[in-house]
């Protein structure tokens, strides 16, 4: 992701998920932050406007600034068979994202993806492979996520398959 | 042989130039002037202000000059304008019972507290065409002014809606929370913003009615009263005039004015038995429409209250009654833009159909024949 | 053919939507993408142009594209037809990006009822603009039932309208706006577009972006995605073709646009896709009777 040098948003939010929140949050979506602090949520009030949701079920979109930390997938809401894009779309902090083949990464394939590609995840909670095979199951109900480590960008969409190598 | 069409944009320019020379027309007869549209063609301005859902009649009166008198282009250069427009606040409801009263009229009573107000109409007059018109006449001011002092002058002071004081004795159903939205507590839809779902909340079809295309209305609440989904209406009260806008400022915390519009009202009393919940009663229909549009107002009142049908428990026989037909099917500038869109070319569709029924011809064709030997 | 990016018309927002209208349409988008085939209610504005003659689809550029952005505008697989000089102007005038009618030279390509000849690359993408988004509105006139449908995927009704055209025509008569169903899943409309063109949106290379402004409803297809147009195993869903050849640069795979050329029955093909049959002329092929000839 190319950010300019200056953008510098306030601890614990890293130049990725803070860029990701300004393009797509503001009045008119219901946010939830996880571990953010006042700083986080200072910051991202202030400069989205975005309404704070009492509850992970309510929120449109959610900041987890620390991927070690996430809820459970299944306490967001994942729309309706009918209406599955009134879905929550989790930003998720983690420490490190990276393009590598490998033992502990993850093969991910499905609709945007040509054949399959391996990504390592830093610093995700324990059992999130399988957690997002439940949400994969579920379509086209589902959470979508986009993990963000410094000032990079992995999108997964509920339609990507996680497999654990 | 062909040669392929090239030049697209100087056919555009052209074109451009071309509607802008048909535009002024004959350039010995003086040019139009905003004012004159608006002080001398209010009513089409009315009316392009409330389609196009955009109070301003000096800009109503642009858009009719530029969209040489076609109202339904009117509206649509009105709202390409209005989405361009910052939202800086949602206004306190208006208040109809505060309006400084214009025209007021009741079907329903003889007389009533406030009286019956003509106003300017055109209901009395008789369609003879006025040839006295046709001159041109630099007559003054004084003619205007001094018959509006007998009926039509503005009326200040209360005047209480013919639905209130039905509603005191309980003989017409109480307009109540959500499907008033007259409480802040929740906040009326908006169909600019978020898209049409269905069932549509009545503040959701009360603005889809109030933008829609005052023909279709009317031809719709025609129908019912034609027998197509029959309501029993009575023009309860219809009046017009004008009404302060206010906002609640949310650094101020109290409603500030922040001007006057004219707006034109119509309850509709109808015919309802009652249930097992409710003793018999009126219920009601609601048109409320910007500017002098009575003929708008009396229409957008009969098909929303052919609209709440399902909510009366009604059976949803006609089209008036059909909520997805009508509010899919009202907005003049998604009508007009996808009926003219037939001009575009379609060759690559035609061709493919081309391709089909000459292969299906061949086949009928083959078959005949074999048939045949 | 590439217009160099120029001034912005300074009256209004880079291409013309204000930004938190970008930011309503971009996150539709996003879910469209994250829902392939899924019909993505969002709240459609009143844009400068017809409803009909692109709104959709223009919303979507507007949300999408970016001052390093180069697009291109095709109708009926042309640059040159009015509609689509048009919508590539309102893009010079109020976004100031550079434009271009090379399908290579494109990172977003808007389009009315064709998908370009070449194939595309997964640097680019391709929105579509949509009429009617419900591929089963002809079966089902109401939201609310085709909604409980795609709830259910339960596409009967699609496959009993095949099956009739087959009983009474012996082929399905749909040429245009031939219905696919999305990663197994999402029956879906591709937009007028010739069936012609259906093999091309299987496992694409670029996005695909499905944007219809009067109906208020986007969709998405990924890239390298499942794109199955519907048929049956005795009836094999199959494209068009022509006996014949473009006349201005010989092709005979590209879709082919008849032209009448006189009131005697007389008529010529050529390519519909005006920039790879400028391609090919380029690089030598030659067709019976092309404007050569003419002048």
């Amino acid at each position: 992701m190319a950010l300019g040098p200056d953008f510098a948003p306030p601890h614990p939010l890293e130049p990725a998920a803070a860029a990701v929140c300004l393009a797509l949050l503001d009045l008119d979506t219901r946010l939830w932050i996880d571990g953010g602090g006042d700083g986080a949520e200072a910051y991202l009030r202030f400069h989205t406007g975005a309404p704070l949701a009492d509850a992970p079920d309510e929120a449109d979109f959610a900041v987890i600034a620390d991927g070690a930390m996430i809820p459970r997938l299944d306490s967001f809401s994942p729309g309706t068979d009918e209406l599955p894009e009134r879905s929550a779309t989790l930003i998720v902090q983690v420490a490190g994202l990276e393009s590598r083949a490998g033992e502990g990464v993850w093969r991910l394939s499905g609709p945007g993806i040509d054949g399959n590609a391996d990504l390592a995840v830093e610093g995700l909670r324990a059992g999130m492979a399988e957690e997002l095979a439940v949400n994969f199951q579920r379509f086209p109900r589902g959470v979508d996520l986009i993990l963000c480590a410094g000032a990079r960008v992995a999108a997964l969409p509920r339609t990507t398959k996680v497999e654990a190598l | 042989m062909y040669v392929a069409v090239k030049g697209g944009e100087k056919a555009i320019d052209n074109a451009h130039a071309l509607l802008a020379e048909e535009r002024r027309g004959d350039t010995d007869v003086p040019e139009l002037s905003l004012a004159q549209i608006k002080s001398q063609m209010g009513l089409a301005v009315d009316r392009v202000m409330g389609e196009g859902s955009l109070y301003d009649p000096d800009l109503g009166a642009l858009a009719i000059k530029q969209a040489m008198g076609d109202l339904v282009e009117a509206v649509f250069l009105l709202r390409a304008y209005r989405t361009t427009l910052p939202r800086f606040a949602v206004s306190t409801p208006v208040d109809t019972a505060a309006m400084t009263i214009r025209r007021r009229i009741s079907a329903t009573f003889k007389d009533l507290p406030g009286g019956q107000v003509l106003g300017p109409t055109f209901d009395y007059t008789h369609r003879l065409l006025d040839f006295a018109l046709a001159e041109d006449r630099t007559e003054g001011k004084e003619s205007a002014q001094n018959t509006a002092e007998g009926d039509g002058a503005a009326m200040a002071g209360p005047m209480p809606r013919v639905t209130d004081l039905l509603g005191r004795e309980g003989l017409v159903e109480r307009e109540t929370g959500s499907e008033a939205a007259t409480a802040t507590d929740t906040p009326a839809a908006d169909l600019t913003r978020e898209p049409l779902g269905f069932p549509a909340g009545r503040d959701l079809r009360l603005q889809n009615l109030a933008r829609a295309d005052e023909g279709f209305l009317l031809a719709l609440g025609y129908s019912t009263q034609r027998g197509y989904g029959r309501t029993h209406p009575f023009a309860g009260e219809i009046r017009m005039g004008e009404v302060a806008v206010e906002i609640v400022p949310e650094e101020l915390g109290f409603a500030i004015e922040i001007g006057d519009i004219t707006v034109t009202e119509c309850q509709m009393i109808n015919q309802f038995a009652g249930s097992a919940t409710e003793p018999p009663q009126f219920t009601r229909g609601y048109g409320l429409v910007f500017g002098r549009s009575e003929r708008k107002s009396m229409s957008m009142a009969l098909v929303d209250r052919s609209l709440r049908a399902r909510e009366l428990g009604e059976d949803i026989v006609a089209p008036a009654q059909d909520e997805e037909f009508v509010l899919y099917h009202s907005d003049n500038v998604e009508a007009q833009g996808f009926v003219q869109h037939l001009k575009l070319p379609h060759y690559v569709d035609f061709q493919s159909e081309l391709v089909l029924v000459r292969a299906l011809r061949e086949e009928a064709e083959a078959r005949r024949r074999e048939a045949a030997e | 053919m590439t217009a160099p990016a120029t001034a912005q018309d300074s009256g209004y927002n880079f291409a013309y939507l204000d930004e938190q209208t970008k930011r309503m349409v971009r996150r539709a988008i996003l879910k469209a993408v994250a829902i392939p085939g899924h019909q993505v209610p969002f709240g459609s504005r009143e844009m400068p142009l017809p409803y009909g003659w692109g709104t959709g689809g223009i919303q979507v550029t507007a949300s999408i594209i970016g001052l390093a952005d180069v697009l291109k505008v095709i109708d009926q697989g042309a640059d040159d037809t009015t509609n689509a000089v048009s919508i590539r102007r309102f893009f010079a005038r109020t976004a100031g990006i550079a434009t271009t009618e090379k399908t290579e030279d494109a990172t977003v390509i808007q389009t009315r009822h064709r998908i370009p000849e070449m194939n595309l690359r997964d640097d680019q993408i391709i929105v579509y603009q949509v009429p009617i988004p419900e591929p089963l509105r002809w079966l089902e006139a109401r939201e609310t039932e085709t909604r409980k449908m795609h709830g259910l995927a339960d596409y009967g009704v699609m496959h009993v309208k095949l099956y009739e055209d087959i009983a009474k025509y012996g082929h399905i008569e749909t040429s245009y706006d031939y219905p696919v169903l999305i990663n197994g899943r999402y029956l879906m409309s591709p937009s007028p577009i010739p069936k012609f063109d259906n093999p091309k949106m299987h496992e694409m290379g670029a996005l695909q972006l499905f944007g219809a402004g009067r109906e208020k409803r986007i969709y998405a297809i990924p890239p390298y995605t499942r794109v199955e147009s519907l048929d049956f195993e005795d009836h094999p869903f199959q494209v068009q073709t022509w006996g014949a050849v473009c006349a201005i640069c010989g092709d005979g795979e590209s879709f082919l646009d008849e032209v009448i050329t006189d009131d005697q029955g007389g008529s010529m093909y050529i390519c519909s896709d005006t920039d790879h049959c400028g391609r090919r002329v380029v690089a030598g092929h030659k067709g019976p009777g092309g404007p050569e000839e003419s002048t």
